[in-house]
């Protein structure tokens, strides 16, 4: 790829996309096509009506990608909106992530809140769950979903952008991966080697290899579990 | 389409690898998007597997996958052209591709010393249609024809290529697959290949002769 090639949007402005080395937009910018980087940074908030590859892409803001992203590491500070698929070694999200089909990761971080229409599948997946999570289905290796805790921030948030998603909570379908920890999980079929299941979990059904642990809060409740 | 399917849990227990494994599989395309069939059952919803394809699959890639990296793997899997140019001696000495189904492209295309590897991908198709008798010589030229002309407009696509006949007259086919065609009654299929799992096998054969 051709260096010192940047594309910069300061204030408002709008590209039709290509090729580029540093992408950067403050203020608001719009990219009518597909683009290709090797840093995309987002400070403000982006429309990219195309699909994006870049080795690494940061949002501090608000994005709306219509098409597909592919990189190698996507970092969400702010709230993210993906009309495709994403396929990145490393998603950190901090913030609001929402992508309409599948999400192919090697290491999938969460700590805020995510909805994937699709199928979430990372050989790690590392989720706190602050705000509403939710997937259609999960798969992968190493699966664990924690509380992150934070009442107070949640409210405050809450009183700022009424209307987002913030009961703290994991929703899916089905959850399958070799080790799974969870806490504050809704499913319908949780399948793995070994299954631990923490508080404030939901699960209609359990099937394990290896090892099962439920804990005994009251806040969790496990209607079948059997051993495959 | 395909009635005999095998579920997710069934495979597992059948082959003996692990969720995660599978999850990697998928994510490396090793095992391609379509297989995955989502049924609603009484449990809700499941995901299936074509049995034949997954089954050998899976096998394919144990076997392999001690000796390549799994980003080899899904090179060697994917229906996509691999980026090889093979000089005309080395794929003689090869023995991949007789010497008929050579003088056939070279009567079309002229002498070439190297081949590239969409090249060898049509000698490979025509030569396994003109092995197993299904085609003659002249349909070979037709086929060949076919797939000069069309085949980059259904790259790293599945498809089938059919020759049919009909009332002695005989023409080709390329369809992206999977679809169902239906002919007349007149119509006879002399020869259908699928092109991805053509694509594989000849992968796999030039691995084996140290090429490619």
């Amino acid at each position: 790829m051709e260096t010192g090639n940047d594309l910069r949007i300061n204030g408002l402005g709008s590209s039709s996309g290509g090729k580029f080395d540093f992408v950067q937009i403050n203020g608001k910018g719009d990219i009518t096509g597909d683009l290709e980087c090797r840093e995309l940074q987002i400070n403000g908030f982006a429309r990219l009506e195309g699909n994006v590859k870049a080795d690494t892409i940061r949002v501090s803001g608000k994005s709306d990608f219509r098409g597909t992203v592919t990189g190698n590491r996507m970092i969400i500070d702010g709230m993210s909106d993906v009309g495709g698929s994403v396929n990145v070694e490393t998603v950190e999200n901090r913030g609001m992530l929402r992508i309409a089909k599948d999400c192919d990761a090697e290491s999938f971080s969460s700590q805020g809140g995510f909805t994937v229409g699709g199928l979430l599948n990372a050989e790690k997946i590392d989720i706190s769950v602050y705000a509403q999570c939710k997937a259609r289905e999960i798969g992968g290796e190493e699966i664990d979903v924690r509380f992150g805790g934070g009442s107070g921030i949640r409210k405050f948030i809450g009183s700022l952008f009424p209307g987002l998603p913030l009961n703290p909570v994991l929703i899916t379908d089905s959850i399958e991966g070799d080790d799974i920890y969870l806490e504050n999980t809704t499913a319908k079929v949780v399948r793995g080697q070994n299954v631990k299941i923490g508080p404030g979990c939901q699960i209609d059904t359990v099937e394990y290899k290896n090892s099962y642990e439920k804990n005994s809060d009251a806040s969790t409740s496990v209607n079948e579990s059997r051993k495959i | 389409m395909e009635n005999d399917l095998i579920s997710k849990k069934e495979l597992l227990d059948l082959t003996g690898i692990s969720y995660g494994q599978l999850y990697r599989w998928k994510r490396k395309l090793l095992i391609p998007e379509e297989w995955f069939i989502r049924k609603s059952t009484f449990t809700g919803q499941e995901t299936f597997f074509p049995r034949d394809k997954i089954l050998s699959r899976i096998e394919k890639i144990k076997n392999m996958k001690d000796d390549a990296s799994l980003d080899e793997l899904a090179d060697m899997l994917s229906p996509n052209p691999a980026d090889v140019n093979i000089s005309r001696e080395t794929l003689k000495s090869s023995g991949i591709i007789s010497g008929a189904a050579t003088a056939i492209f070279d009567e079309l295309a002229g002498e070439q010393d190297t081949f590239s590897f969409t090249s060898i991908l049509h000698l490979y198709l025509l030569d396994k249609l003109l092995q197993s008798g299904e085609i003659s010589g002249d349909e070979g030229k037709v086929l060949l024809k076919t797939l000069d002309e069309n085949f980059s407009g259904l790259e790293g696509k599945n498809c089938d290529v059919i020759v049919i006949r009909k009332l002695g007259a005989s023409s080709c086919i390329l369809v992206s697959a999977p679809n169902q065609i239906f002919f007349d009654t007149n119509t006879k299929v002399a020869g259908r290949l699928n092109v991805a799992s053509s694509i594989e096998e000849l992968k796999a054969k030039l691995a084996n002769a140290g090429i490619g």
